[in-house]
């Protein structure tokens, strides 16, 4: 790891466990460090107060809490946060009330890797 | 593939015309196909362009004797050829006003053109068109749609 | 591109710039020239002035020797000594009072001293004023009896002539010891006054310089900030004439462009500088200051004009990173409906993309840019539509190389016209339900014949169209009106139907000139292969679609059916067949159609399945057996058998009870006659599933009536476990004779 450049949390929450794991595997940003994944917004609410991420990957639909509320709830939480909103394009209007609600960016499911880092690239920007 | 639905749109549009004008409804009769290119017309049709994701034309043509009937059962006792192509125009108009609201997606739909006495029939775009017989009383209307 | 507003505001930067350095000059000018030089020209007037008092006041030191001199020489010569006396007292106040302003000079503010005195604050000169004071204060003792002498010096008689009285004789000592006196001091006194001229002149010759150099130092400043003006002057012209270029091309692109393009503020209304092509764009002139949701109002549906708004106002929010939420953007290609005045619409796909304009660090605008994309979204839909078409082909094409050609051909030609008949039964005028439910019959008949001979010579996409036709046929014999409105579907379908054979036609016709091409390269390459469009056009067909020897080609596809249907029900089956060269034409088509439906029948339902056949002592493969006997004037006889399970009388009336042909009381009374016609009325199967093969129960309503048409007769014998056999005699025709003798 880059000594120079401070490390960034990052935080996956998807109710697919393949998901999941592909973003994990994927994501090749040297300054990213994954602490955590989440399958549904209560948990991803718990894990982001323990391990207080400052990247978050955030699916839309997902059992117990939507990503919409989670989105939320984790800018609440910490203001800084960076979301990227990682969903199916069924509708428009929820991927653009998440961004209302705080996330950052938005990458369409399903994604090549190449989209994937670019995604994040483009969402620590100058961080 | 042509659709059904789409058929339908049209048929509705020139069977609302008949219910609103004379209350008294209109009945699609046996459906068939025209693949010589001569769907036939009667003294009068109003023709409707279509273009975008179909192109093609639709009119509704109709007999003297069928639009006397219906002037006269719409309390109008001017037979003139104007009234006719009157008629025959807001049937078309109807249709097409119906296409607008329900096609919508990709279909520009024209304004109707009247014509009467067509001596070479309306020229169709295509060989293979749709005939809808419309019986009314007695007589016979029908509307050809040709689309691809 | 440059935003207009950016220029605008480097622009307010660099005039904030210029007021700073005019003012920045004029202080430095008022700080460097203005206050020195002010005060230069007070120290210079004030040394002038100073000058003046001293050079004038210098006077009354010779006044004072003078006088003394004059009173010695009086009181020697017995003069007049009130004239001396006088001018002595007047010379002493003078240089009494010159002495007494010179020293009481203090240290100066510039503006509030008697001016003579500033000047006399140089230290030097204050020295000169020091001793000066000094000496005349000394000095000035010795006047003092002289001055302080009043009356007359002389006894005045005429005889002892005239001579000093004691108080003359004092007076003339005093004036000996002041003359004596002045010898010294005066020139002393004189000396200290040349001193301080001196020192005055150099101070003003000082401030003189000082003052040319300030005054060089003004020039220089001024004739700098003269330039600096000019300088200014040109650049700001330069400016504006880059702002004006600027916005000339601004204008000259707005003006051009075919984009709409305009600007949307905070509040997300539209600025006054778009591009022409936006009025054409939206079909309106008032966009300038009207709000974004009142431009799409109406023209998109109430939710997407919802989510745009919401869409561009999170673009205003610097959390939103612009280049991750394009891909949301409601209106990235979105149709909009115009309603004209004359009650028309029209539909067009418009795509608008979002851009922020940053003066600075700050979001200053949105630039909204929007194309109309409507020939490229119908594009794309060509596109689909045709690659769906060529799919379709495609899978048809790989239908087509499994067919036989010549079964291909006959079925073309057959379809073509069961199609056509299916038509003009369509095209008989209706308009009783009676006359409709007619049409439903005929029009099964020929569409249930084309799907048989699909399915028999495998061509399944067009054995699919016909089921499907077949099914909405189905569906309407249940329906209880018919009315034309029902008939709609059969229209889509048939035009379908036609066109898809159309296509096989189209492909057809391609294969053949792809053979013959491959055919002429392969035989004639050193000749020099002629062009494929040169053969002669019956030559490539005829090899494709050869005429078999009669009844070949229906052997061919009968077995294909077997095997096909017999595949799919996990049966097998083979089909021998036997005279079917002794068919005439006439009954060519008549027998297709029954084998056709016969062999499917036998598959389904007599065959058993492998493993059954094994257990009851068979071989798992099943034999259907077709024969066609001539029999002279009797007419043909066709036999079909197979070597199946039978037929159970118990099942047939169980099934017809079941399906609501037959009560079961009416069934009882049934013999074994009675209840095999059972299996030839309509809407009857034992088979308990619907599909495609069989079980609808028209197979054997079908042959029934091809068997009634063609004036036959059809009788069946069946042993449980053993086999079932249809028997159809057909009658003797004319042109049976005719086409016999041919075969």
């Amino acid at each position: 790891m880059d000594g120079r450049v401070a490390t960034l949390k990052m935080m996956i929450v998807d109710d697919s466990n393949i998901i999941r794991r592909r973003i994990e595997r994927s994501q090749q940003i040297d300054r990213l460090e994954v602490v955590g994944s989440a399958s549904n917004g209560v948990e991803a609410v718990e894990l982001f107060k323990r391990t207080d991420p400052d990247v978050v990957t955030m699916d839309l639909t997902m059992p117990e809490m939507d990503g919409i509320e989670c989105v939320e709830r984790l800018v609440a939480l910490k203001p800084s946060v960076l979301i990227l909103v990682v969903s199916a394009l069924a509708d428009k209007a929820t991927a653009v009330e998440a961004i209302e609600r705080g996330a950052n960016g938005f990458l369409c499911k399903p994604f090549t890797d190449r989209q994937l880092n670019g995604a994040l690239e483009e969402l620590l920007g100058g961080r | 593939m042509f659709r059904e639905s789409e058929l339908r749109i049209f048929i509705d549009g020139a069977l609302r015309v008949f219910e609103t004008l004379t209350s008294q409804a209109a009945t699609v009769g046996s459906p068939y196909l025209v693949t010589d290119g001569k769907p036939g017309t009667y003294e009068y049709a109003g023709v409707i362009d279509i273009s975008g994701i179909r192109k093609g034309i639709v009119y509704f043509t109709a007999p003297r004797g069928m639009l006397t009937v219906l002037l006269m059962r719409m309390q109008e006792t001017d037979t003139s050829e104007e009234n006719m192509r009157d008629l025959v125009g807001e049937v078309a108009n109807t249709i097409s006003g119906n296409a607008r609201r329900d096609l919508g997606k990709g279909f520009v739909i024209s304004v109707p053109n009247v014509v009467s006495n067509p001596a070479d029939g309306v020229a169709m775009p295509h060989s293979r068109s749709f005939v809808i017989p419309i019986n009314w009383r007695t007589h016979a209307a029908k509307l050809v749609v040709c689309l691809q | 591109m440059k935003s207009p507003k950016g220029t605008e505001a480097g622009a307010n930067r660099r005039v904030r710039l210029d007021i700073i350095l005019i003012v920045a000059a004029c202080v430095a000018f008022l700080g460097v020239v203005f206050i020195p030089g002010l005060r230069l020209a007070k120290s210079l007037s004030n040394d002038a002035s100073a000058l003046k008092f001293v050079s004038e006041r210098r006077s009354y030191t010779l006044a004072v020797r003078n006088a003394v001199e004059t009173l010695q020489d009086r009181l020697d010569s017995g003069g007049y000594v009130q004239a001396p006396l006088d001018q002595l007292r007047k010379a002493g106040e003078g240089l009494s009072d010159a002495v007494t302003r010179m020293s009481g000079a203090r240290e100066i503010g510039v503006f509030d001293t008697p001016t003579e005195t500033t000047a006399l604050a140089d230290p030097q000169i204050k020295a000169s004023v020091t001793a000066l004071d000094r000496e005349w204060s000394a000095y000035r003792a010795h006047l003092a009896p002289l001055v302080a002498f009043h009356g007359i010096p002389f006894y005045d008689s005429e005889s002892a002539g005239t001579h000093l009285n004691p108080e003359g004789r004092k007076l003339a000592d005093a004036t000996t010891l002041a003359l004596q006196e002045a010898r010294q001091a005066i020139p002393r006194m004189d000396a200290d006054f040349i001193a301080v001229t001196d020192a005055l002149e150099k101070s003003a010759a000082a401030s003189t310089s000082r003052l040319s150099l300030v005054m060089l130092v003004g020039l220089v400043l001024a004739a700098t900030m003269v330039s600096f003006a000019i300088m200014l002057q040109l650049a700001r012209k330069k400016q504006e004439e880059a702002v004006r270029d600027a916005q000339a091309q601004m204008q000259r692109i707005f003006a051009t462009m075919k984009e709409g393009l305009f600007l949307l503020d905070r509040d997300l209304v539209i600025g006054s500088a778009y591009s022409a092509a936006t009025k054409d764009l939206f079909k309106r002139d008032d966009l300038a200051g009207l709000s974004f949701e009142e431009l799409l109002k109406g023209l998109v549906p109430e939710k997407t004009l919802d989510t745009a708004m919401k869409f561009a106002r999170v673009l205003w929010s610097e959390r939103t990173k612009e280049n991750l939420v394009k891909s949301i953007n409601p209106l990235g290609e979105v149709e909009v409906r115009f309603q004209s005045e004359a009650g028309g619409a029209s539909t067009q796909y418009l795509e608008f993309d979002f851009h922020r304009v940053r003066a600075g660090d700050d979001i200053a605008y949105l630039l909204v840019s929007v194309s109309d994309v409507s020939a490229r979204v119908a594009l794309a839909n060509e596109l689909k539509a045709s690659q769906e078409k060529t799919q379709a082909q495609i899978d048809t094409l790989l239908n087509l190389l499994r067919v036989d050609p010549n079964q291909l051909s006959s079925f073309l030609g057959d379809s073509d016209a069961a199609l056509q008949m299916v038509n003009s039964i369509l095209r008989e005028p209706a308009r009783e339900e009676a006359a409709f439910r007619k049409k439903v019959d005929s029009m099964f008949r020929q569409i249930h014949a084309i799907k048989g001979e699909a399915a028999a010579i495998g061509l399944t996409t067009v054995e699919e169209r016909a089921h499907g036709f077949e099914e909405n046929l189905r569906a309407l014999r249940e329906k209880r009106e018919l009315t034309g409105n029902d008939f709609l579907p059969l229209i889509v379908k048939l035009d379908d139907l036609f066109t898809h054979m159309q296509s096989i036609r189209e492909l057809l016709g391609q294969l053949s000139r792809l053979q013959e091409v491959v055919r002429n390269t392969g035989r004639a390459p050193a000749a020099g292969a002629k062009p494929a469009r040169a053969t002669k056009p019956g030559a490539g067909e005829s090899t494709i679609i050869e005429p078999l020897a009669a009844g070949a080609d229906l052997a061919i596809m009968l077995k294909q059916l077997a095997e096909r249907v017999g595949l799919e029900n996990g049966k097998a089956a083979r089909v021998e067949i036997a005279g079917a060269a002794a068919l005439p034409n006439a009954y060519r088509r008549v027998v297709k159609d029954i084998a056709v439906q016969a062999v499917r029948n036998a598959v389904m339902h007599g065959i058993e399945a492998p493993q059954a056949r094994r257990d009851a002592g068979k071989d798992p493969c099943g034999v259907i057996r077709i024969e066609v006997a001539d029999q002279g004037a009797e007419g043909y006889r066709l036999t079909i058998e197979d070597d199946g399970q039978g037929l159970a009388t118990e099942k047939i009336i169980a099934s017809a009870v079941q399906k609501g042909l037959v009560s079961e009381a009416e069934a009882a009374t049934f013999g074994p006659k009675q209840v095999m016609r059972l299996l030839f009325r309509p809407g009857f199967s034992t088979y308990e599933k619907a599909t495609k093969d069989a079980g609808r129960g028209v197979g054997m309503n079908l042959i029934a009536n091809l068997v009634n048409e063609s004036g036959g007769k059809i009788g069946v014998s069946t042993s449980p476990g053993k086999f079932t056999r249809f028997t159809i005699n057909l009658p003797a025709t004319s042109a049976a004779g005719s086409s016999h003798e041919a075969a």
